[in-house]
């Protein structure tokens, strides 16, 4: 008796297990919020094929800054929401695997060169990486610099070893990572159709993507309070990987920072800035060939929807900045 | 430990593994099992606290022994108040001092004296009301000769601190948890599965149902100045889902934990929010505790015996010592009092008793007189628990006054409107198993008997529910009583 009793528990466990897996991998697009759409989107057009010869890669601030339609050259904006080097490498390797690019413009947030903020809710959970393989990767490169990216900087080695194995607990899909989206299957019904609407949304504006719609935000954006720029080493180590990815196939790699708001670059510090622009001119020391374009600067409030992205106003006269480098 | 927690999880299985193989057929080493983890249960929250149960477990186990050889009835009396005196005192000390200090130097400065009352920053012990009147019932029987006392401390250490009810009850009596101490457990498949089953809606209740009211529930009370009154009048009714889902998930989980053990928990609700008046309600609502009021107060007290005024200050006298129960604050006092307005009238016409009878019996749907019964029990409950719930008695007033002004008639104002219609669609969920299952001990007991599929189908629906829930751990109302 006890032991059907216990074997009964484990297999109603088991089904139950099992049910829940099917809705994880069935339903992506009923409980995981709008990036997933935007995310997905871009997989889905890299796995289309007859990609376009000039693609921008970034992070949501290049999602908001960067329309493509309206350039001379047929552009497509891969930028990923919350995304850093390490998504913009493999989404390369991806796009390389079939294709040939020509131009590159690259474009990420300061703040996103020193920590990763969506590796665990984004990166993972959304299923980015094609394989384990990629995910080692980057954990063996993380325990090589000794650097957590995704999570509180530490030296203890045990620390580290449990971040990375919390990383395998998202990559794998373990439920519990994935309760909090799963609330939204019972409390938010409409969930699919608003991510059906931004999927289409975003194929139609070949990637593009305006984020907040307020007429002005004055709200103070990550690197507001952030006192000084240290880049972050494994994030670092993947803008070389591009670099060397964008010289062995002879690509053109433009990098372009998009605006501030008024708000954020008043509180943003000199020396934020110094150490910013050295990170930079190194780089550029190191790849002659890399065309950096532009120091930090900033727009209006007007100009933006929320604390970090651009809105129609904004991206108009952004547009305007894009339009003439590209043309240079 | 949290029942709704992780460490739970881990914890009951390995109890569970231990308990049915490493301690199989050795009664003695299961006890000792019992009073381990039961110990271990309750240092998860604070160890230090574990020595006032043990404390209290060495005092009545030896006022019981005293009690059995002592005939002289003066010497017994003293054994009996020295139980009476170690346990209240604990109780008083950790859960009153502080309101009595506050109450007299308010009393005193009402005529003009101050004194200098400075409260001391105590903490007050998980489930300290609930042992204590537990251990308290054991020597009272003792002492009326109503029960033999044990001479087993193991067994008696395993009543006191059973872990599935040590913090927030069910209130056992000795008579019927510990005999079942001595006797040989074998293993019921169906008592195990039925357990499992009690298990998971008590966690439905409080995880799905009690905390989602929470949210609400605690939005509406912390801004109450700022609602308008049906807006009020929601949030009471969330907390009036909130405490009933927290408190009598709490009871179901004990009871289905206990049930994998091989042991029998009494009831501690059935479904109180179907009763059709507040005598019933009563007979409904924490029973164990109920029971221990009508037992060791109302009827040394005289019950329902006397004259009027004997009835009224009996009725008085358990519903004020009930509402203090709950707390050191006036709105259990207040809330205890409005309950005794409630009931007297019935009392007194003799209708206290007039609904024993099963609710709908046989029916599928209450009668229209029914329904009327209960919806005007269940308001009375609702306009009850705005005390239990307020900050303080001001905070009540103020509230039932916004209730009762014109903007009753407006319509609700709530963050989150998505998120509370989906809750108060949960709650009819909710409801509709409770009514199904109305006669039985839990909403499960019977849930479509004859199809395998669809009550997997509901047990799933179940599962998933809390799961998505369960992320943030809520404690119990009932643990800061």
């Amino acid at each position: 008796m006890m032991k059907k009793f216990i074997f009964k528990v484990i297999i109603e466990l088991l089904l139950y297990s099992l049910i829940l897996m099917l809705i994880i991998f069935s339903f992506r697009m009923f409980y995981f919020n709008q990036e997933f759409p935007m995310w997905k989107s871009k997989s889905d057009y890299i796995e289309r094929g007859n990609i376009s010869k000039n693609l921008i890669l970034g992070d949501s601030r290049a999602n908001a800054g960067f329309s493509p339609i309206g350039y001379q050259k047929n552009y497509y904006n891969l930028s990923l929401g919350g995304s850093t080097t390490i998504e913009a490498y493999y989404t390369l390797i991806k796009v390389l695997e079939n294709n040939k690019i020509e131009n590159i413009i690259l474009s990420f947030a300061p703040f996103h060169f020193q920590y990763h903020d969506t590796f665990l809710n984004r990166t993972l959970k959304f299923g980015f990486f094609e394989s384990d393989k990629e995910l080692f990767e980057v954990i063996r490169t993380s325990f090589y610099y000794n650097d957590l990216f995704f999570g509180n900087k530490s030296n203890d080695k045990l620390i580290l070893f449990y971040n990375y194995f919390k990383a395998y607990n998202y990559y794998y899909k373990n439920p519990i990572t994935l309760l909090p989206e799963l609330k939204n299957l019972i409390y938010m019904p409409k969930r699919y159709f608003l991510n059906k609407e931004v999927y289409n949304k975003i194929k139609k504006q070949k990637g593009h993507y305006l984020y907040g719609e307020s007429n002005s935000s004055s709200g103070i954006a990550n690197e507001g309070g952030l006192l000084i720029f240290k880049a972050s080493p494994v994030l670092s180590h993947y803008f070389y990987n591009i670099l060397e990815l964008a010289s062995e196939n002879n690509i053109q790699l433009y990098y372009i920072a998009t605006p501030f708001n008024n708000s954020t670059f008043q509180m943003i510090n000199e020396k934020y800035f110094e150490s910013y622009n050295d990170y930079f001119k190194k780089i550029k020391s190191d790849y002659p060939a890399f065309h950096w374009h532009e120091k930090l600067f900033y727009y209006p409030d007007s100009c933006f929807g929320d604390a970090s992205h651009l809105n129609a106003k904004g991206l108009e006269m952004f547009h305007n900045k894009v339009m003439l480098i590209i043309k240079e | 430990m949290l029942f709704n927690s992780l460490d739970f999880a881990i914890f009951l299985p390995i109890v569970f593994i231990l308990y049915w193989f490493v301690a199989k057929e050795n009664l003695k080493l299961q006890n000792v099992l019992i009073v381990v983890a039961s110990y271990v249960f309750y240092a998860w929250w604070d160890w230090r606290f574990l020595s006032l149960i043990l404390f209290s477990t060495i005092v009545d186990y030896i006022v019981g022994l005293k009690l059995r050889t002592e005939e002289k009835q003066s010497n017994r009396k003293v054994f009996l108040w020295t139980s009476i005196i170690v346990n209240l005192g604990f109780l008083g000390f950790f859960k009153y001092y502080n309101f009595f200090l506050e109450n007299f130097a308010s009393a005193y400065s009402l005529f003009g004296m101050e004194i200098n009352a400075n409260s001391l920053n105590i903490i007050l012990p998980v489930g300290i009301s609930f042992y204590t009147f537990q251990t308290l019932s054991y020597t009272i029987d003792v002492y009326k000769n109503k029960l033999e006392p044990t001479q087993d401390f193991i067994a008696f250490s395993a009543f006191v601190c059973f872990f599935p009810q040590l913090v927030a009850g069910p209130i056992e009596r000795a008579a019927n948890l510990l005999p079942q101490f001595y006797k040989e457990r074998t293993f019921e498949y169906h008592k195990a599965v039925d357990g499992m089953r009690q298990i998971l809606w008590g966690l439905f209740k409080k995880v799905v149902i009690a905390d989602n009211c929470a949210v609400f529930a605690n939005q509406i009370f912390n801004n109450s100045v700022d609602m308008n009154g049906s807006t009020l009048v929601l949030g009471a009714i969330f907390f009036t889902f909130q405490i009933y889902g927290d408190f009598s998930g709490y009871s179901d989980i004990a009871i289905g934990t206990s049930r994998l053990f091989g042991l029998d928990l009494k009831q501690n609700f059935a479904t109180p929010y179907f009763s059709r008046d507040i005598a019933e309600f009563w007979r409904r609502w924490h029973i164990s505790l109920s029971k221990w009021f009508r037992d060791y107060l109302y009827i040394p007290l005289g019950g329902s015996r006397g004259g009027a005024k004997m009835k009224i200050r009996n009725t008085f006298a358990i519903f004020l010592v009930s509402g203090f129960w709950h707390g050191a604050n006036w709105t259990f006092i207040a809330w205890g009092a409005l309950n005794a307005l409630y009931f007297i009238p019935l009392l007194l016409s003799n209708n206290n008793r007039n609904n024993l009878n099963a609710l709908a019996e046989g029916k599928t749907l209450p009668s229209l007189r029914e329904l009327i019964a209960m919806l005007s029990t269940f308001l009375l409950t609702v306009f009850a628990w705005i005390f239990f719930r307020a900050e303080n008695i001001n905070h009540a007033f103020s509230y039932i006054g916004g209730i009762f002004s014109s903007s009753i008639l407006s319509m609700p104002n709530i963050n989150e409107k998505g998120t509370a219609l989906v809750t108060v669609c949960l709650i009819v969920l909710f409801l509709m198993l409770e009514w199904v299952n109305r006669i039985h001990n839990h909403g499960l007991y019977r849930v479509f008997e004859n199809s395998n599929f669809y009550r997997r189908v509901v047990y799933f629906i179940l599962v998933f529910l809390i799961i998505t829930h369960i992320s943030s751990e809520q404690e119990f109302i009932y643990f800061q009583f």
